[in-house]
């Protein structure tokens, strides 16, 4: 353990576009971000905004000839994996790097049994001969108790599972390897409050025990606020603020976008009569806005806004994107 | 219910007395609805919510009697619609309408923004000549928010946003008194989602509009209502004005809700303690007694002997539970 | 203000169809050969006169392919070209009418089924059910064998072996509609069945229908063909290309020809309708595809 570095994942300057006879989409437009070992990153951002993109290409299953990566590095545990041959890449996906997808009910086989899909799992990375073995079946066990669900279920199929056992099968599979990061979109978003309150709690609980490194995508800040260690929120395919859960959730200098973000969500323990939500819509991921692709949309834009990228505003592990921080811009 | 803005013996625009709604299924009777009473005041929002499954998109529907009821009651300003034949309905049509979850299937994808949103006038024939239509359709994008380039679009062309506020343009053509929203912000980005509600509360201060809000989300009906009603398996376990159900939660489910909601602040963060265990249970032919009894913590006999009266706690909140017995 | 500009998005539509559809190399020669088809049945007479399908003449009886005649000559001498050329008219008139009345036999009857469901839904599957467990070329036959031959008889034939399967498909593409939350924001309007039918259900079961539809096409040009074959359609001397390989079987191998022109037009034609019915879908639902 001691030589492995602490970072896991780097992500430098990351762009992507889909390209169609019609059209290109800038659907990811530099980003750089770091993951270490043990750690929660959430991806947050609305639709559009270049989440999902950005996990596709960690595990280089962009659709072909149509997404294509423009620039960037991606360096996953000191490998490029950009250059690696595909059978080496098949290799990390799944056994190095799984995904869990939103909705649980397309992600499972309708005619295999639960267990049957996560022995197959196990067998694909080398974790036995053949599915029916004890070894496997024992892992089978254990991986199936270890999300929730009694090992005696294991010769059900999916449709007698409900949404949420579902969803922990599909994060069981996603485990069986016990990688080292996890890429959840929207894992929650198709359950229900408790439901997603059990399996939030869960997803917890395994990452400190199993010590995976996660990234969690979501456009729920809630969902941020209770699982994660770092955040960084994306829009228009850029992180425009980024820096741990404290940085982001503390009162303090933030990209009007986060600030709107904020303003969007009901609160609860307050008595507001209106939300403050962001005017506008996302911009046309063909045709983006010169300068600051927020700018049309941005309560605080100003001139310099709509003709130059912002800086990038440091402090400590806090990042903006904006203007407003920047040397230029004038400070709050 | 009760409230600040309610006069003495003033007749609920809508009230539900002991509706039910069952479906046949081949396991048996799916009681998706099972004796719901509520009133709901002209002006005033009724927030309802619950989990999938709790029957409370069904009680929308089962309202306006865009599904048949199996028994009970439903009546709009003291009169029971229920009874009504198909002429009669459809002139009642006009006064109860329905804004939908989602912005994609809920709009013919075939017809331009301009014909989906003049269409029930036509069908009513709520005004003599098409240039009134026409103008009273421009007049609605703009109340909505939609920008008059956009009359001829196609809905494919428009984002969820766009397309919901469509939505809520054609609910109004008929310039109804009542309006059921069956999750209208769910399907939407946070923050279309807020720009969406406050279009919502905008339009319900300027025509007096009455509104049944169906959500899953309890910050959004927090926001929205008046009184919000909790549904647990096709019954109402519990009714409140909006302030006091969430100071002082009665039912333990929705205490457990409550509990459930992730919140973007540093210090609120899910405790164990309040995650409810289990899953919700069959509505087909369920057994007597409190439906939330499976999953809850404060479980007794009595719970499951019979089913649970509504309990008036006073200040219009209401109570299903045995816990408040006595 | 708007209906102008409905038209004109209509047109676009249209447009943006072509462009999808021009991209499918496979589709684009479907449709040539159809267009070719169509030419022949609007402008038989120009490209070969219709007495030289007909009229007969002994002394040029079963002449190979040559300039003057281009498919050679049958064993009345009549030009197979000229033939074929006008062949199309039936074979063609067959395929369209027959798709046609049972697309609208089929539409309605599908329409109703899917709409309204319940017992009217059950008594319309029941009975598609006992007309397709009756083999469609024996039920055309029995057909054709009770009303007597002639092509308006074999176009009932035809027709009523093809009902059930539009009904299933209309039904089907009706089923995935109504399900759809326009259709109760229609009826929360007040909508009466019929206008919700024709304006929100049919407008969006267009697509998957005319697909069908192209695809049925070819294959009642198959099943036409197969039954004057057999003696059961269009009756001599006008030119049909399955009675034609009918006469043409007695001459097969000294004048292989005979069968070859006629065989080719009746493959190649059912193959276009596909090529094109393929192309449709793909142009129409771009989703599918991919």
């Amino acid at each position: 353990m001691a030589e492995k570095s602490k970072e896991l994942l780097r992500v430098d300057d990351l762009a992507i576009i889909y390209k169609t006879d019609l059209e290109t989409v800038h659907a990811v437009n530099g980003i750089t971000f770091s993951l270490e070992r043990g750690r929660t990153l959430g991806l947050v951002g609305e639709t559009g905004a270049g989440k999902t993109t950005t996990a596709l290409a960690l595990l280089r299953l962009l659709p072909e000839r149509i997404g294509i990566v423009t620039g960037g590095s991606i360096r996953f545990d000191g490998e490029d994996l950009m250059s690696l041959p595909p059978t080496e890449m098949r290799k990390i996906r799944g056994n190095r790097i799984s995904m869990i997808f939103q909705d649980p009910m397309t992600s499972l086989n309708p005619v295999l049994t639960v267990g049957d899909q996560i022995a197959e799992a196990l067998v694909l990375h080398g974790e036995g001969e053949k599915a029916r073995d004890k070894v496997v079946q024992a892992k089978v066990d254990e991986v199936l108790s270890l999300v929730g669900i009694p090992p005696t279920r294991k010769n059900e199929y999916p449709h007698q599972f409900s949404g949420g056992m579902k969803q922990r099968v599909v994060i069981a599979i996603a485990l069986a390897c016990e990688p080292d990061l996890l890429i959840a979109d929207e894992p929650t978003t198709a359950l229900d409050v408790t439901i997603q309150a059990q399996v939030l709690k869960m997803m917890r609980d395994l990452k400190e025990r199993l010590d995976t490194s996660m990234i969690l995508i979501t456009h729920d800040l809630g969902v941020v606020a209770c699982t994660c260690d770092d955040v960084a929120v994306m829009y228009a395919g850029k992180i425009i603020e980024c820096g741990t859960r404290e940085d982001l959730f503390r009162e303090g200098r933030h990209h009007p976008y986060t600030v709107g973000l904020f303003g969007s969500i009901p609160d609860i323990h307050s008595e507001t009569t209106r939300l403050s939500p962001i005017g506008g819509l996302m911009p046309d991921p063909t045709n983006l806005p010169p300068g600051c692709s927020f700018s049309p949309r941005c309560p605080r834009c100003m001139e310099i806004c709509r003709t130059t990228e912002p800086p990038e505003t440091t402090d400590g592990t806090h990042k903006i994107l904006c203007h407003l921080y920047g040397e230029g811009g004038r400070s709050r | 219910m009760t409230g600040p803005r309610i006069r003495k013996n003033e007749v609920p625009l809508i009230e539900t007395v002991d509706l039910k709604k069952y479906f046949k299924t081949s396991r048996g009777m799916l009681h998706a609805v099972d004796g719901v009473d509520l009133k709901i005041m002209r002006g005033r929002t009724l927030g309802v919510v619950g989990e999938s499954g709790c029957g409370k998109s069904t009680l929308g529907r089962t309202i306006l009697r865009l599904i048949p009821h199996t028994s009970g009651d439903v009546r709009y300003g003291g009169e029971s619609i229920v009874g009504y034949g198909k002429s009669k309905m459809r002139e009642m049509r006009r006064h109860m309408q329905i804004i939908f979850q989602d912005p994609y299937s809920s709009i013919n994808p075939r017809m331009t923004v301009s014909q989906i949103i003049s269409e029930f006038m036509i069908v009513n024939r709520t005004y003599p000549t098409r240039r009134e239509i026409d103008d009273r359709t421009a007049e609605l994008m703009d109340t909505v928010g939609l920008a008059s380039r956009l009359t001829d679009a196609y809905p494919h062309e428009l984002d969820g946003g766009r397309r919901q506020r469509i939505g809520i343009a054609r609910a109004l053509s008929l310039d109804p008194s009542f309006i059921v929203c069956d999750e209208p912000v769910s399907a939407l980005d946070v923050s279309i989602q807020a720009q969406i509600l406050n279009l919502l509360m905008d339009l319900q201060d300027e025509r007096e509009l009455t509104y049944m809000f169906i959500t899953h989300n309890l910050s959004v009906v927090k926001h929205i209502s008046d009184d919000i009603a909790v549904m647990y398996l096709g019954k109402c376990v519990e009714l409140a004005p909006s302030k006091e159900l969430f100071s002082n939660p009665l039912h333990p489910y929705t205490k457990a809700l409550i509990a459930a909601i992730p919140e973007p602040r540093l210090d609120a963060c899910l405790r164990d303690s309040d995650i409810i265990r289990g899953e919700v249970t069959s509505p087909i032919d369920p057994p007597a007694g409190c439906r939330f009894a499976a999953r809850c913590d404060y479980c007794t006999p009595a719970c499951t002997e019979r089913d649970q009266e509504f309990r008036d706690m006073g200040d219009g909140h209401f109570v299903a539970c045995t816990l408040m017995d006595g | 203000m708007s209906r102008q500009g409905t038209k004109l998005k209509k047109q676009n539509r249209l447009k943006e169809l072509w462009r999808r559809y021009r991209k499918n190399p496979a589709a684009m020669i479907g449709l040539a050969f159809v267009l070719i088809l169509i030419a022949c049945v609007l402008f038989g007479d120009v490209i070969a006169p219709y007495k030289t399908a007909t009229g007969q003449n002994i002394r040029a009886r079963l002449q190979g392919p040559s300039a003057a005649h281009f498919f050679g000559t049958d064993e009345f001498g009549r030009d197979v070209f000229a033939r074929v050329v006008h062949g199309a008219r039936a074979s063609l008139a067959l395929g369209v009418m027959t798709t046609l009345v049972a697309l609208s036999v089929g539409g309605v009857l599908g329409a109703v089924a899917g709409y309204f469901g319940g017992r009217i839904d059950d008594i319309i599957m029941r009975l598609m059910d006992v007309l397709t467990s009756i083999p469609s070329l024996l039920l055309s036959l029995a057909i054709v064998s009770a009303l007597g031959a002639g092509i308006r008889n074999l176009i009932i034939a035809i027709t009523i072996s093809r009902v059930p399967a539009f009904v299933r498909i209309v039904r089907s593409a009706v089923l995935s509609i109504v399900d759809q939350e326009f259709i109760e924001a229609a009826k929360a309007g007040g909508t009466s069945d019929t206008r919700i039918i024709v304006r929100h259900v049919i407008p969006n079961a267009v697509g998957p229908i005319i697909v069908q539809a192209t695809m049925s096409i070819s294959m009642l040009i198959l099943q036409a063909a197969g039954l004057s074959f057999l003696g059961m359609g269009v009756q001599p001397p006008r030119p049909e290309w399955g009675a034609m390989l009918n006469d043409a079987r007695e001459f097969m191998r000294v004048a292989p020809h005979l069968m070859i022109f006629p065989g080719m037009a009746i493959v190649l034609s059912a193959l276009s309708f596909n090529l094109m019915g393929d192309g449709l879908r793909d142009a129409l639902d771009p989703k599918l595809k991919s």
